[in-house]
C-alpha cells in the first residue's frame, strides 16, 4: 500500500509517509469502535434518504405537501408504513422530505459557525493584545445569552423562515468555536515551528493559514460533530415553536408540533418525526465520541 | 489581595456584560420589520393615530436617544407593555415567573439527587456494567428532543395508564375547594406551609411529568460531567497515597475525592440552570404549564415583540447574576480560582 503511494506521488508522498500511516491507524481504530460505526451508518441512511427522497417513496408529492384527505390519520399499514398525517400525507414520505430541512439546518449552522468562529479565534489567539481583548469581550457577551432564547429572539424579530432560523442559530453558535480555536492557538503559538517560520520572515497571515489553522482542526472537528446533533435538536425545537419553515414544507420539529393535537388518537403522526430527531442526534453524539477517541493518539493505539 | 482584585474584576465584567446584553436586545428589537407603532395601534388605524403612537413610543427620536429612554425605563422596572394583553410586562412576569422557577428547581433537584450519585458511582467503578448503563442514559438524555419525550410520557402515563394528568398546574377542584395560599408562589412549598395536603398531592402529580421531562437533559449532563470529574480527581497522586496508606475506599471517596469535585460541580449547576430554563419553554408548551415559557411562545405566535425582548433580557440578566454568584462562591471555597 505504501509503496503504491510512493510510486504514484513520489517525493511528496514519501515525506508524508508517517502521516499516511497515522491515518491508517485512525481508520482501523475507528472500525474497531462498533458503536461509532453503527452511528455513522444511521447518519448515512438518513442523509441518503433525504437526498434521494423523491425516488424512495411512491408518494413524492405527498412528501412535498400535497394533501390526500381521503386517507387522513390512518394508522401504519402496508400502503403507508408509518401511517398518514392529518392531511392524509404518507408518514414515510414526510419524514424523508423533512430530513432535507431538518438535517441541512444542522450542517449549515455548524458550517457557518466554524466559518465565522475559527478565523476570529485564530486571530484572537495569535495576535493577542487588544485584538484578543475585543474579540473575547464580544464572544463573552454572546455566550452570556441562553442559546435557545437568543435564537428565538433573533428568529422572531426576523420573521419565521428557514433562512432566518439558520441566521439566528449561526449567530448563537459561532462564539463556541472562537473560544476553542483561540485556546488551541494560544498553546500552539509557543511551539518551535511557529517561531522558526517567523524567524525566516514568513508573514503573519501565511503563518495563520498554513500552520495554525490546520493544527487546530482536531478539537474543532470533534466539537462540530457533536454540534451538528445539537443544532438539529435546536432547529427542531425552533420549528416546534413556530420559528422555522412554515407548512406545508415538511420539517421534523414542525411535524411533531402539528401531530401533537392528534397525539391521543393518532400517535404515529408525532412519534415518528420525533424518533428521527432522536436517532440522528444520538448518532451524531456517539459519532463525535468515537471521532474524539480516534483523534487522540493514545486511545487510537489502545485497541 | 488577589482575591479582592478578582472579585472587583468579576463584578465589573458582569456590569459590562449586562449593558452589552441590553444593547444587543435593543438592536434586535429595532430590527423588527414591521413598524412597532403600526402593530401597537392595530390594522385599522388612521395615519394620525399611527403618528400619535410613533410619538408616544418615542420612535421619532434618534436611535441613541431611544436606547437611553429604554435604559431609563428598565432601571425604573418598566419592561414595556405587552401588545397582546396591554398589561405591563413586569406584572405578567410576576405571575408567570414563580411557576417556571418551581419547575426549574424541581427538575434541577432531580438532576442533582439522581445525576450526581450515579455519576460518582460510575466514575469510581469504571468499565463495569453500571458505568456503561449510565453512559447510555447520559447520552440518551442529551440527545432526546424534550418535546418528543414529553409527548411520549403523556401518552404512557395519561392515555394508557391513567395515572397522571395531561397538563396544567392545578386541578379545577383545587382552585375552588382548596385554594393554595400565595406565600412563595411555589405550590409545593406553599401547600406544605399551610398544611393543605390535598392541594399538595395535586400539585405533586401535576409537576412530576413536566419535571421529569425537563430533568432528563440535565440528568444526562450531570452524570457525564460528574463521572469525568470523579475520574480526574481519583487519578490524583494524593488519592493513590491515601489508598497506599490503607484508607478504606469509602473514606477515600467521600472525604477526599468528593470535596475536590465540588468546584466543577458548581459550574455544572450554572450550566444546568440555563438548560433547564430554556428547556422549560418547550416543556411548558407541551404540558400547558402556566409559566414564562408558555408566555413567550404565545408572544411568538402573536408577534408580541415587546414581550419576547423583555423576557430575553430578563432571563439573560438572571443568568448573568447566577454565573456571577457561582464564580464568587467558587472563589470563597477555593482561593486558587482567583489565580487563573
Amino acid at each position: 500500500m505504501t509503496s503504491m503511494v510512493e510510486r504514484w506521488f513520489g517525493s511528496w508522498a514519501r515525506k508524508r509517509k508517517s502521516q499516511w500511516e497515522e491515518y491508517g491507524l485512525m481508520g482501523r481504530a475507528f472500525c474497531r469502535d462498533w458503536l461509532a460505526l453503527i452511528s455513522l451508518l444511521i447518519i448515512l441512511i438518513f442523509i441518503l434518504g433525504a437526498i434521494f427522497a423523491p425516488h424512495l417513496t411512491p408518494y413524492p408529492e405527498q412528501g412535498r405537501g400535497e394533501p390526500n384527505i381521503a386517507e387522513k390519520l390512518s394508522p401504519p399499514s402496508r400502503e403507508h408504513p408509518l401511517g398518514t398525517d392529518r392531511m392524509g400525507r404518507d408518514g414515510l414520505a414526510r419524514i424523508l422530505f423533512g430530513g432535507r430541512t431538518s438535517l441541512s439546518i444542522g450542517f449549515l449552522v455548524v458550517a457557518f459557525g466554524i466559518a465565522i468562529g475559527m478565523p476570529l479565534g485564530a486571530l484572537a489567539g495569535y495576535f493577542g493584545g487588544w485584538v484578543d481583548m475585543v474579540i473575547m469581550r464580544i464572544t463573552d457577551v454572546f455566550l452570556s445569552f441562553p442559546a435557545l432564547l437568543l435564537a428565538i429572539a433573533i428568529a422572531a424579530a426576523l420573521g419565521p423562515s428557514f433562512t432566518n432560523a439558520m441566521i439566528a442559530m449561526a449567530i448563537v453558535w459561532w462564539p463556541w468555536y472562537t473560544r476553542i480555536v483561540r485556546a488551541q492557538t494560544l498553546s500552539l503559538k509557543e511551539r518551535a515551528f511557529i517561531e522558526a517560520a517567523r524567524g525566516i520572515g514568513v508573514g503573519n497571515l501565511t503563518i495563520i493559514t498554513r500552520h495554525v489553522l490546520p493544527n487546530v482542526t482536531t478539537p474543532v472537528l470533534v466539537q462540530a460533530t457533536i454540534d451538528v446533533g445539537a443544532a438539529i435538536l435546536t432547529g427542531a425545537t425552533m420549528s416546534f415553536l413556530g420559528l422555522g419553515v412554515q407548512p406545508p414544507t415538511p420539517d421534523w420539529g414542525k411535524m411533531v408540533d402539528v401531530g401533537r393535537a392528534y397525539m391521543l388518537i393518532a400517535p404515529w403522526d408525532a412519534t415518528f418525526p420525533g424518533l428521527s430527531i432522536f436517532l440522528v442526534a444520538l448518532s451524531m453524539n456517539l459519532l463525535g465520541d468515537g471521532i474524539r477517541d480516534v483523534l487522540d493518539p493514545h486511545t487510537r493505539r489502545l485497541g | 489581595m488577589r482575591r479582592g482584585e478578582y472579585i472587583l474584576k468579576r463584578l465589573g465584567l458582569a456590569v459590562l456584560v449586562i449593558i452589552s446584553v441590553s444593547i444587543i436586545t435593543f438592536i434586535i428589537a429595532r430590527v423588527v420589520p414591521s413598524d412597532p407603532a403600526r402593530t401597537w395601534v392595530g390594522p385599522r388605524a388612521t395615519a394620525e393615530q399611527i403618528a400619535k403612537a410613533t410619538q408616544k413610543l418615542g420612535l421619532d427620536l434618534p436611535l441613541p436617544m431611544q436606547y437611553l429612554r429604554y435604559m431609563g425605563d428598565l432601571l425604573h422596572g418598566d419592561l414595556g407593555v405587552s401588545i397582546q394583553s396591554r398589561q405591563p410586562i413586569l406584572r405578567d412576569l410576576r405571575v408567570y415567573l414563580p411557576a417556571t422557577m418551581e419547575l426549574v428547581f424541581f427538575s434541577m433537584s432531580l438532576a442533582v439527587f439522581i445525576g450526581i450519585p450515579i455519576g460518582v458511582t460510575a466514575g469510581s467503578k469504571r468499565n463495569t456494567w453500571f458505568d456503561h448503563a449510565s453512559r447510555v442514559l447520559s447520552i440518551a438524555g442529551t440527545s432526546m428532543p424534550t418535546f418528543w419525550l414529553g409527548l411520549l410520557l403523556i401518552l404512557l402515563f395519561f392515555s394508557k395508564l391513567h395515572l397522571l394528568p395531561i397538563g396544567g398546574r392545578v386541578a379545577r377542584e383545587i382552585i375552588l375547594y382548596h385554594p393554595v395560599q400565595h406565600i412563595t408562589g411555589f405550590h409545593l412549598v406553599d401547600t406544605v406551609l399551610t398544611g393543605n395536603w390535598i392541594a399538595f398531592k395535586d400539585a405533586l402529580i401535576h409537576i412530576i411529568l413536566p419535571g421529569v421531562t425537563l430533568a432528563l437533559y440535565d440528568i444526562g449532563l450531570t452524570i457525564r460531567m460528574t463521572r469525568s470529574n470523579i475520574i480526574e480527581v481519583l487519578s490524583e497522586k494524593y488519592i493513590l497515597a491515601a489508598r497506599a496508606a490503607g484508607l478504606p475506599n469509602r473514606i477515600v471517596i467521600f472525604r477526599l475525592a468528593l470535596r475536590n469535585a465540588i468546584i466543577p460541580t458548581l459550574n455544572l449547576l450554572g450550566l444546568g440552570f440555563v438548560y433547564a430554563l430554556t428547556g422549560a419553554i418547550v416543556v411548558e408548551v407541551i404540558f400547558t404549564w402556566p409559566g414564562m415559557g408558555n408566555y413567550v411562545t404565545k408572544a411568538i405566535l402573536t408577534a408580541d415583540f415587546p414581550v419576547i425582548m423583555a423576557v430575553t433580557l430578563f432571563v439573560t440578566v438572571l443568568y448573568v447574576f447566577i454565573n456571577l454568584a457561582i464564580d464568587l462562591l467558587q472563589t470563597a471555597i477555593d482561593p486558587r480560582v482567583a489565580l487563573e
